[in-house]
């Protein structure tokens, strides 16, 4: 129901307006005597047309603006009742803000007509006020969600700040989300691990895949996993999550230590550059794959190239939209175009690779994802992998007859040990000590076995297969294991005890020289590889210490 | 599944692919892996790509095959080695006796 409010402070011409407009059906009149009422009931009684005696308004354009705005965002008609029919007064009332006049004495069917196109315009200001409300609160949402995505994927990708150092890089995405991506990461050996790739399209259609990829990378890196292990592990991944159309092309890299070795996964991206001191072409590492999330587990390659660079090399990766980016002529700047500014400019940052990127495409606009890298040949830094825990511990076991049969002691270690932090580098060698020790007390303590079998070919199996029968038929025997890491010299003293004959080294020592004899080796691997290696009480007892700063 | 075994498109190169733990463990498998290769094998290839932990009957399986192939083959090549590994085949000096990448 329309609610209309009237200005008129005579009584008599108050009562005559409330009359006519009842005649004509509209049934929520409420009448005032002055401006200030109707100001402070405007907002409260929602009125939807407001018809005003022009003498009742002092300043009549302050005060109608003031009722209009106490309307708020929506269209709220104001009809002047004008006493006079002299022009003057009636365009004074519409230069004062009215959207109307009506001529008193007033004609119910004139008050009717104007009224009625007042209220339509009323009705249609209404709507269009609700229909913006609600796109601005779509787009509040929006802007909302977006914030919430972003923020998600600014955690997400970020870049491991260890691994940040080593590398420089540039992401510049067409639009909000970034369809290309760049990581990198240390494993636990200290090498260094690198993606860059590109999906289908930009924008967050194409942004959705990297959430899964950038965490599937992190952690098979983070343990050094094969690259060609790391794109099958993607691949997998967005083959089950994404629509058929999209895919993901990227290079996977590891540099080893030296920061020269390298091997790399290939699939569907432009060739990643090694470009000498002087500034040429060294090697270009080819796709050889097709991109990620394309093939089924069973149909996909795993083929790697392995190079090794020389120091001071520099590899530059790079997604397809910074060679596609054309010039205002409308020429592409291409492998040729970037090779040329390497050659030119040899040691040239990726800022300002970036910076003759920008002079070069002029004022045109950024069309797609850009992602660029480089990473000068070089040692990496390895304090990562170097830090040791600080509290000393002591592990011990006992293994027995039945224990040696059903499990082997030294796995269950190692898998304990590679989980301590700084531990896991040292956890293969560890694995060759232990494992030889603890051989050693079981093959020749316990089970009293001769190496001498292991002679040929067919000894040595041999061996391995008496080794079995005599541990099946093992009924009293005892192995006992101690570790002890001492923070302070950063060491671990292994002792190893056996219950039965004990471990005769002077059988084997020296042997190590005869190189074709396929056994007896591993004492001598053991002296390398520890400090000191100390054999007591007739052999049945032996200590070494492991040095972890080697 | 591992090792691993694969013969090159001309049948010349014979790749062997270890799993994570090279040890005693493998001794009948891996003997296994290169008893019946095909005579147009030159070359052998252990993959050792994968291969965190090995023990010393590991270098006397490799010496055993050395030695049964020595024979057949032109070169037997340890390649994709971590650092570790490599180490210890500098330790035992397999240098000598294999191409070690």
């Amino acid at each position: 129901m329309m609610q209309i409010l009237v200005i008129e402070p005579d009584p008599q011409r108050c009562q005559q307006l409330a009359g006519l407009l009842n005649q004509l059906e509209y049934r929520s009149v409420t009448t005032v005597g002055s401006w200030q009422q109707a100001v402070t009931l405007v907002p409260s009684i929602s009125v939807d047309a407001v018809i005003a005696q022009q003498q009742a308004l002092s300043s009549a354009a302050r005060q109608v603006g003031e009722l209009k705005r106490q309307a708020g965002s929506s269209f709220l008609p104001v009809l002047m009742v004008v006493d006079s029919d002299e022009e003057e007064r009636q365009l004074a009332a519409f230069n004062a803000g009215a959207d109307d006049i009506l001529p008193w004495p007033l004609a119910p069917v004139v008050l009717e007509a104007r009224l009625k196109a007042q209220l339509r315009t009323r009705t249609l200001s209404q709507a269009l006020d609700s229909k913006n409300k609600e796109l601005m609160g779509h787009r509040a949402n929006i802007d909302r969600e977006h914030a919430i995505v972003e923020h998600i994927f600014a955690n997400a990708l970020e870049i491991n700040s260890d691994a940040q150092q080593l590398i420089d890089f540039h992401l510049a995405p067409a639009s909000n989300f970034n369809g290309d991506l760049f990581l990198c990461n240390t494993s636990y050996l200290g090498t260094l691990y690198f993606l860059i790739g590109d999906f289908t399209g930009h924008g967050l259609a194409s942004a959705i895949g990297a959430l899964p990829t950038a965490k599937a990378f992190m952690t098979t890196s983070a343990k050094a996993i094969p690259v060609e292990e790391i794109a099958a592990t993607i691949n997998s991944t967005l083959r089950q999550l994404l629509p058929g159309d999209m895919f993901f092309a990227c290079i996977i890299g590891e540099i080893d230590h030296s920061g020269t070795r390298m091997r790399i996964w290939n699939g569907g991206m432009p060739p990643l550059l090694l470009m000498s001191e002087e500034g040429e072409v060294r090697k270009e590492f080819h796709a050889q794959h097709m991109s990620l999330g394309i093939l089924e587990p069973n149909e996909f390659e795993r083929d790697v190239m392995q190079y090794t660079a020389n120091e001071g090399d520099r590899l530059i990766g790079y997604t397809d939209g910074l060679i596609e980016v054309r010039n205002p002529v409308g020429r592409m700047l291409g492998q040729e175009g970037l090779t040329r500014w390497l050659q030119q400019e040899p040691d040239i940052h990726i800022g300002k690779l970036v910076t003759r990127l920008e002079i070069f495409r002029g004022p045109g606009e950024q069309l797609d994802d850009i992602t660029l890298f480089s990473f000068q040949c070089g040692q990496l830094p390895a304090e990562k992998a170097r830090i040791v825990p600080l509290l000393p511990w002591t592990l011990s076991l006992q293994v027995e007859d039945d224990d040696i049969r059903r499990t082997n002691p030294v796995t269950n270690l190692i898998e304990h040990l590679a989980t301590q932090r700084g531990l896991h580098r040292h956890s293969g060698y560890l694995f060759t000590i232990l494992s030889e020790l603890y051989s050693n007390a079981l093959e020749h303590g316990l089970l009293e076995l001769d190496s001498s079998l292991k002679d040929t070919d067919s000894g040595f199996a041999q061996y391995y297969q008496l080794r079995e029968q005599r541990l099946a038929a093992l009924r009293s025997g005892k192995i006992s294991i101690k570790l002890d890491f001492d923070p302070k010299q950063k060491r671990i003293l292994i002792q190893i005890e056996d219950s039965g004959k004990g471990f005769k080294q002077h059988k084997q020592v020296g042997q190590i020289e005869a190189l074709n004899a396929p056994y007896g080796r591993g004492i001598e691997l053991l002296r390398h590889l520890s400090g000191k290696v100390e054999y007591a009480d007739a052999g049945t007892k032996v200590t070494v210490v492991y040095n972890l700063d080697d | 599944m591992k090792p691993d075994n694969r013969l090159s498109a001309d049948g010349t190169e014979y790749t062997i692919e270890l799993a994570d733990k090279f040890d005693f463990e493998m001794v009948q498998q891996f003997r296994q892996s290169y008893s019946e290769l095909p005579d147009s094998v030159t070359t052998v290839i252990i993959d050792l790509s994968q291969t965190c932990y090995m023990d010393s009957s590991a270098l006397g399986m490799l010496l055993n095959m050395e030695r049964v192939l020595a024979d057949k083959v032109r070169t037997i090549r340890l390649v994709n080695c971590r650092e570790a590994i490599k180490n210890i085949f500098k330790i035992a000096r397999f240098d000598k006796k294999f191409d070690i990448e």
